[in-house]
């Protein structure tokens, strides 16, 4: 159910955000693409088990050149406001959530709660 | 994606085409589904393209996730820029997936023609954020003026 709200410029394309999920023993990784995505155009919000990530680019401008004068030939690429929910079926440590955003590449890194991590259990000779 | 490509053939200035593109993207982006699918694995992602132009140089924008600067080659060839790269996106360590939507690497083979004031030579390429952006200076046009002598 997700949750798609109205972009804060009317210039910006509505799209789901493609993400990868992967669970290790320790934590949740979830791996996202977020060309031309800015940290502070990122929003993540974790409420229970939800996860919901809004992130938005505005049409890159052609950098360095004075925009009013640049004449787009092609376009590809616009603005766009990414949105996603996702939910967790493994609890997770809220507190100990770690979010990189390199090169355009958004890692987040989503610990276990304790009661999720697998534990060993030590068997006693009698 | 042809789509996008074709007004831009008919450009008197600048023309692109894509002969790698054809190859990567037709194939591999699928259809343009408004929820993302699940992929298979050995999916590529094909890099889109912006292009402008400036009063003073050609502009192109790359969308790049993943791609760091030793990665990327930029050159020139038979009156052509081409721009190429490779990015893994690479999967947690020890972690298994439960749920893929993306693409596992990121493919970029791109070919760019242009007009004659484009000085290929100059070209400077800086990759931030994703996004590399390639500036093509423009030469100014030579105004000769000849001198009418009257008889």
């Amino acid at each position: 159910m997700a949750t798609v709200q109205t972009p804060s410029s009317p210039d910006l394309r509505t799209a789901l955000l493609p993400v990868d999920l992967y669970e290790g023993d320790e934590a949740l990784v979830l791996l996202a693409s977020l060309p031309g995505v800015r940290a502070e155009d990122l929003d993540i919000q974790l409420e229970a088990d939800r996860l919901t990530l809004t992130a938005e680019r505005h049409e890159p401008s052609p950098h360095g050149a004075d925009e009013t004068v640049a004449t787009p030939l092609f376009r590809e690429l616009g603005g766009v406001r990414w949105t996603r929910q996702v939910r967790l079926r493994t609890p997770v440590d809220a507190d100990q959530v770690q979010a990189k955003l390199e090169h355009g590449l958004l890692r987040l890194t989503l610990p276990k709660a304790p009661q999720a991590r697998p534990r060993t259990i030590q068997v006693k000779a009698g | 994606m042809l789509r996008t490509i074709a007004p831009l053939r008919n450009d008197p200035f600048f023309r692109a085409f894509d002969e790698l593109l054809a190859e990567t993207d037709g194939l591999l982006r699928g259809p343009r589904a408004s929820r993302p699918g699940p992929l298979a694995q050995g999916t590529v992602h094909a890099a889109r393209v912006n292009g402008y132009r400036a009063e003073d140089a050609y502009v192109l924008v790359l969308e790049v996730p993943g791609l760091t600067a030793d990665k990327v080659e930029v050159k020139v060839e038979d009156g052509a820029l081409l721009v190429s790269g490779e990015a893994e996106w690479a999967a947690p360590e020890g972690a298994r997936l439960l749920h893929r939507e993306r693409a596992d690497r990121l493919r970029l083979a791109r070919r760019f023609t242009f007009a004659d004031d484009a000085d290929l030579a100059g070209t400077s390429a800086e990759l931030k954020d994703g996004l590399l952006t390639l500036r093509v200076p423009r030469t100014l046009p030579v105004v000769r003026r000849i001198e009418v002598k009257a008889s």
